[in-house]
């Protein structure tokens, strides 16, 4: 039986970069990867003979400089390739933003080229601050410290805008109502928001995804695999945790699917709050005060993803320029965003979805065999659970309806060049990562489950309340909004109680 | 003082200015006359209506029916400002006090919550057991958190003591306005009904249940039940322009100049400080300090000129302008309304209506779009039950209130006035069968009715309000300016609490002395 210092639970970017900083200081790690392959969420399948793509996500998002540089990714072959523009189709009119500001300034009006630049700067800024917030992880309190006084919260940047709408973060900077529907479809691509709602303001924080890895997600993947791997990390794929082993609220070790046992002084979990406390930890729903939080820890997936083998490069409507590389929406106007987030909280899937299009092989050609391409449909507010039923084939055609009449808009006459496509509901998503709801997220964005709230107030950075246990997944500290972060805090933490001893 | 005072309003008169002037003629606005006038300072009450009164004013709908206008219930009325105004003696009387709450089902079977909390307790009992110990729980957690949270709505001691919470109670206050309250809610029951009913208890205006910060509202609600002898809320004998008439006996006793008729068109600011009123006649008044019992948003951008507000103010205000409104509908009937399943005790409650869980959330969503929304809330009283005297025979005062209705929808509330009524009745009809044959008058205030009736909405909610300590809420960004209406509370109610404090800052004196608030 082998006994390591700490075990990651889940071989995503998240505990890749937990098992690398542990490792970095000297650790015995080792991931336990349920899939064949590492990369979670982070992976390019092929899905149609010649075709690949990544299933779930065409992007991550954002990865702090920082990260980047003490991973060494560029050395194991992980870069990105960042779009320089995306288009967007509101009520019959087509915008096209830049991401350079003088390309903004030619293409848009003035005041709205400032106030959209404005606003990235600001986001910029405060995705830069939560950044740096992540790095800071405090040992655990002792436990007298803890029986004297609450531990302080400490501020995270961006808690400003959970008293805020999204709609009147976008109307203050933004006069134009097309281009306030083109941000907000860029800033809520594949979620659920209410625009209205006090705190939707927060998904301003989510909105600059990394780019597209070269050779899709799975790229990215393999250069971070490696550049654990040389650091020193096991990574076992093909073998699924079945529950914690805790001894007095100590954990100490993992049982396998298959009755193996792992011994471990730590664990870091990469998965969300509810699989890793109602599934692994066993908490079960009504046993005691925190169970219920946890249970009542609300999910947010809405997201169906649709990839298309097209057998020609599309041929796309004058005026999109360099868009065609970057995410193409079909949106609503901001009011109708509020229809479709009633609809899919009440699990009905509405009639005209905000879809988003990416041709992610005009990017990267090795995804797509030569003169042939592959397109990918986001869908936002899909349910998880329906009202009326499971998925049937009907359903999943009026999905792929949507998604084909979106891609209509931009290429007309695209319908004719599928040649293969592949459907990915939330619930597909959720057995194939293990994500409950399918939610990428982790977790609903909602003040009380943001930044310093997430997931609770008194889980702070990475520590909960089994001792040895760190959450480093989506639903911890800065993570929906940024790829890493909540990984190599909940890294952070565990070193930090190493060195009090407290844990040992 | 009085004369001299009314012979200052007389036009080209020179006299020295008033000690304050204040706008409006509500609770409020009486009360801060009322204080300031015992204190020996000369006060003029300038309200644009006929009558005093405001919210609180009662209205005759037909021969033998009188009805209050818009506030059926009074809530947390400071008990500080009845002991001090000597308001029993001058004819307040309650006819109900702690009010049950009752959350009205389609099948009959009705939640009623009465404010004693363990005959609560055995109310939820009969729904789920487990429910009914977590009450308990809740109450404590709740109450003892709402008592803490006092000293932001009113000083607690005679000294200048800041605000100032223990760690774990700042916590608790920075959590709450981060939940929602039906996800607070969440956290400690399961039985659907009890969730909704605290939910519209507290969320019937303002926040809605679904929104973030709507927790505190429900802290809010638990301080305002636990502050003193009438339980929270109330119902006054003769309705609540009962109370009014009485601090407005109070005010004119102490010698405040109440004036009806006046039309404030502008507060005049002199070197960054408001020094007086201009009329609509033209007529200056000049005064030390102002007292504006209107709400804020009204206050600030129809009535102060923006370039006297500090920088930012202006634009915030009008970001923040109203979109969701309240309306206000009576229903006169000629027999008992007909709730199905719904004794005696109940009808002297308070009643909600809500058909899904989710109505509220997609009223105030259709609202802010300027749409009718589909299905309606209803927070519903039968006053005329406790009280015999409102209507004579056999017939009964229903008194509804709409909330989360857009404030200007698309095509106006003159051609939705109808719509509405039908609607309402419409609801009203599924849980009580036989309402609409029972209805002999209706009258229908649209939330336009309700603001060009007391040229004043409702006050905006934001977190920023329910968090605010007591003087930030009074004290206008402007100095020499201040607020002694509903809108100074945290939540919107007629207490007087707000205008009791306002007089003390206008006196300078603002600590208190000891005592309940």
């Amino acid at each position: 039986m082998e006994r390591f210092d700490a075990v990651v639970i889940g071989a995503g970017p998240e505990g890749l970069i937990a098992a690398h900083r542990l490792a970095r200081d000297g650790l015995r790690v080792v991931v336990l990867e349920r899939a064949p392959e590492p990369g979670g969420r982070a992976v390019t399948h092929e899905f149609h003979p010649g075709f690949r793509a990544s299933p779930y996500a065409d992007e991550l998002p954002l990865v702090p400089r920082r990260l980047l540089a003490s991973l060494n990714l560029a050395q194991h072959g992980g870069y990105f390739m960042p779009a320089s523009a995306s288009a967007c189709f509101t009520s019959g009119r087509m915008t096209v933003l830049y991401k350079g500001e003088t390309c903004l300034a030619r293409a848009s009006s003035a005041f709205s080229a400032a106030g959209i630049a404005g606003l990235r700067r600001e986001s910029v800024a405060l995705r830069a601050g939560i950044a740096e917030r992540a790095t800071i992880a405090p040992a655990r309190a002792s436990r007298l410290a803890a029986w004297a006084r609450p531990p302080r919260r400490l501020p995270w940047p961006g808690e400003a805008l959970a008293r805020q709408s999204l709609d009147s973060v976008l109307a203050t900077h933004i006069p134009d109502a097309a281009m306030r529907a083109h941000f907000a479809a860029y800033l809520c691509m594949g979620r659920a928001v209410s625009p209205f709602l006090p705190g939707s303001a927060l998904h301003q924080l989510g909105g600059a995804g990394s780019g597209m890895p070269a050779g899709g997600m799975g790229g990215f993947t393999a250069a971070l695999a490696l550049s654990a791997r040389a650091a020193g990390v096991h990574i076992r794929c093909g073998v699924e945790v079945r529950e914690l082993r805790t001894v007095r609220n100590r954990v100490t070790g993992v049982v396998l699917q298959s009755g193996e046992v792992i011994d471990a002084r730590a664990v870091v979990s990469s998965l969300d709050i509810k699989r890793t406390f109602a599934v692994l930890a066993g908490w079960s729903r009504n046993s005691d005060d925190r169970a219920r939080r946890v249970a009542h820890f609300r999910m947010g997936g809405g997201r169906a993803r649709i990839l298309f083998a097209l057998d020609r490069v599309p041929e796309f409507v004058p005026g999109l320029d360099d868009a065609v590389r970057g995410p193409l929406h079909v949106a609503e106007p901001l009011s109708a965003l509020v229809e479709a987030h009633e609809r899919w909280s009440a699990g009905i899937v509405g009639a005209k979805l905000p879809v988003t299009l990416r041709f992610p092989s005009l990017t990267d050609p090795r995804l797509a065999p030569m003169g042939k391409a592959v397109m990918t449909a986001t869908l936002s507010c899909v349910p998880a659970r329906m009202l009326d039923g499971a998925w049937d084939t009907e359903k999943r055609t009026r999905l792929m309806a949507q998604a084909i009449a979106a891609a209509a808009k931009f290429a007309p006459g695209i319908v004719d060049s599928i040649v293969g496509f592949r459907v990915i509901l939330p619930s597909e998503i959720e057995s194939a990562l293990g994500l409950t709801d399918g939610d990428l997220d982790g977790g609903e964005i909602a003040p009380d489950q943001c930044l310093g709230f997430r997931p609770f107030a008194e889980w702070q950075d990475g520590h909960t309340p089994i001792r040895g246990l760190y959450l480093g997944g989506p639903s911890s500290g800065a993570s929906p909004f940024l790829t890493g972060a909540s990984g190599e805090q909940a890294a952070l933490a565990l070193l930090a109680d190493c060195k009090t001893g407290l844990f040992l | 003082m009085s004369e001299a005072g009314a012979k200052q309003l007389e036009p080209g008169q020179q006299a020295e200015p008033w000690d304050a002037i204040v706008i409006g003629g509500g609770v409020g606005s009486l009360t801060a006359a009322a204080y300031l006038a015992r204190a020996k300072r000369r006060i003029l009450v300038l309200e644009a209506r006929e009558r005093l009164g405001g919210w609180a004013e009662a209205v005759t709908i037909s021969e033998g029916v009188i009805a209050p206008a818009m506030a059926d219930t009074v809530f947390a009325l400071d008990s500080v400002v009845v002991r001090e105004l000597g308001l029993y003696s001058l004819g307040l009387s309650f006819v109900e006090r702690a009010m049950p709450l009752v959350s009205l089902r389609s099948n009959g079977r009705h939640l009623l919550l009465p404010h004693e909390i363990f005959a609560a307790r055995s109310a939820i009992r009969t729904e789920t057991a487990a429910d009914a110990n977590a009450y308990l729980l809740y109450r404590r957690e709740l109450f003892g958190l709402a008592r803490r949270m006092r000293s932001l709505w009113a000083p607690l001691s005679p000294f200048h003591a800041p605000i100032k919470f223990s760690a774990g109670d700042a916590a608790r206050i920075d959590t709450l306005s981060h939940v929602s309250a039906s996800a607070y809610l969440d956290l400690w029951f399961e039985s659907e009904s009890l969730k909704n009913a605290l939910a519209l208890d507290s969320c019937i205006d303002g926040l809605a249940a679904h929104e973030s910060g709507s927790a505190l509202q429900l802290a809010w609600r638990a301080a305002q039940e636990g502050c003193g002898l009438q339980g929270a809320v109330c119902q006054i004998a003769g309705t609540a322009g009962q109370l009014s008439d009485a601090v407005a006996e109070a005010a004119r006793s102490f010698g405040a100049v109440l004036k009806t008729g006046m039309h404030v068109a502008e507060i005049l600011v002199d070197h960054g400080r408001a020094s007086g009123v201009r009329l609509d006649d033209g007529t200056t008044l000049r005064a030390n300090a102002v007292l504006s019992g209107l709400d804020i948003s009204t206050t600030l951008r129809k009535l102060v000129r923006s370039d006297a507000l500090p920088l930012g103010i202006a634009t915030r205000l009008h970001a923040e302008a109203p979109a969701v409104s309240t309306a206000k509908l009576l229903f006169v009937l000629n027999a008992v309304p007909p709730f199905a399943g719904l004794h005696a005790l109940g009808l002297r409650g308070r009643l909600f209506v809500a058909p899904r869980a989710e109505t509220p959330a997609e009223s105030k969503n259709a609202a802010l779009l300027g749409r009718m929304p589909n299905d309606l809330s209803l927070s519903i009283t039968v006053p005329s039950v406790a009280d015999r005297e409102l209507a004579s025979k056999s017939r009964h005062i229903v008194s509804v209130q709409v909330p989360f209705l857009p404030r200007t929808p698309q095509g106006g509330w003159a051609s939705l006035r109808d719509e509405l009524r039908k609607r309402v009745l419409m609801t009203l009809e599924t849980y009580a069968p036989g309402f609409v044959d029972r209805v002999s008058d209706t009258v229908v205030m649209t939330p336009d009715d309700i603001y060009n009736r007391y040229n004043s909405g409702d006050g905006v909610a934001s977190i920023a309000r329910l968090l605010a300590p007591y003087a930030d809420r009074i004290r206008a960004p402007l100095p020499g300016l201040f607020f002694c209406g509903a809108s100074a509370e945290p939540m919107d109610s007629i207490s007087g609490r707000a205008g009791r404090l306002a007089a003390r800052m206008v006196l300078g004196r603002d600590a208190y002395e000891w005592g309940e608030s």
